[in-house]
């Protein structure tokens, strides 16, 4: 709602009746601030009861969300890195020991220990050609 | 009174914490609404008094509006002090208050007591002028008598009571223009020459 005119002029204020109004005014009364504030308090408690559980109920909520999100999440992230890691060992270090044709560096990564299943391939390859040998003569 | 926070909070420092307190408040925290509370139940009640002009009708007014406060702290912008956003609530629950209460008569104050320095003679005088102010205030209509002792006696600026009394701030000046050239016929006598002040 808009009443009448609206300029800065309105704002003008009158310094004596100001002053003859303060010196005439009776104030609020006296609050009996300490019961009072016990009647605020006293009543208040219900509803922030409420709040804290509310809250507690809350941060519950939010770690089970993540928890169902981020449990598998980690554990596919977990095999994904087991997989590579595994694959790394396997491949670029043999094949790069390999490429090299150094006997010492591929002695060394079969004897690691860190090169997992390229020491059962290069067993079961001897054991190929081994048996290869053997067969042809006859 | 007035204060860095649109005249009508805290000290600055107080508003600071105030965030703080607010934010532990909307988890529940029993203490630090007990420090809103004692922080901010005088003015909280003046201000209702003000707009009731009736004893037990402001404290009602101030506890309701601490309890809604506490209800709505959610809708307490972030960053902003606690204060000018719980005195609009008082403000809003004591004019519900006087729009659906019955009416009643103007409160009868107790006088209180006057300045040791005043004399028996000056203390006439003065009760004669608070009766007539009074009476003057009681004349004008609510929202006009409102918005004067807000800027008057609680030293909100005019645009800061208008905000509290939920009304354009353009209306407000117009009111109080208004409210202040109807006392000014009803004063008269005491605003002549040689008169208060």
């Amino acid at each position: 709602m808009t009443v009448g005119p609206h300029d800065e002029s309105h704002d003008s204020t009158d310094p004596m009746l100001d002053a003859l109004l303060r010196r005439g005014d009776r104030g609020a009364p006296p609050l009996a601030r300490g019961a009072v504030e016990a009647r605020i308090l006293a009543q208040a408690q219900f509803r922030l009861m409420a709040r804290r559980r509310d809250a507690r109920t809350s941060l519950a909520d939010t770690l089970a969300a993540w928890g169902r999100v981020a449990l598998p999440l980690a554990a596919a992230a977990a095999i994904v890195a087991a997989a590579f890691l595994t694959r790394l060992e396997t491949t670029s270090v043999a094949d790069a020991a390999l490429r090299d044709s150094d006997p010492a560096a591929l002695m060394g990564a079969l004897e690691s220990g860190t090169s997992g299943g390229l020491a059962q391939r290069v067993i079961a390859s001897d054991v190929m050609s081994a048996a290869a040998s053997v067969a042809v003569p006859q | 009174m007035t204060s860095a926070v649109h005249g009508t909070g805290p000290p600055s420092g107080e508003s600071d914490d105030e965030v703080a307190l607010v934010a532990l408040v909307q988890q529940g925290d029993t203490d630090a609404y007990a420090v809103l509370v004692r922080r901010h139940l005088t003015r909280g009640h003046r201000i209702a008094w003000r707009v009731l002009r009736h004893r037990e009708d402001a404290e009602d007014a101030v506890q309701d509006a601490f309890l809604r406060a506490l209800e709505r702290i959610d809708q307490c912008e972030p960053g902003r002090p606690f204060g000018p956003w719980f005195f609009r609530i008082v403000a809003t629950t004591a004019i519900n208050r006087q729009r659906t209460a019955r009416r009643r008569e103007t409160d009868e104050l107790t006088d209180r007591e006057v300045s040791q320095a005043v004399g028996p003679a000056d203390a006439a005088t003065l009760g004669i002028l608070q009766g007539e102010v009074d009476a003057a205030l009681a004349n004008l209509p609510a929202m006009q008598r409102q918005l004067l002792e807000l800027v008057t006696f609680e030293e909100f600026t005019p645009t800061e009571a208008a905000r509290l009394l939920d009304i354009p701030a353009g209306t407000a000046r117009w009111y109080l223009h208004e409210a202040r050239k109807a006392l000014r016929t009803q004063l008269h006598t005491w605003l002549g020459d040689g008169g208060e002040d």
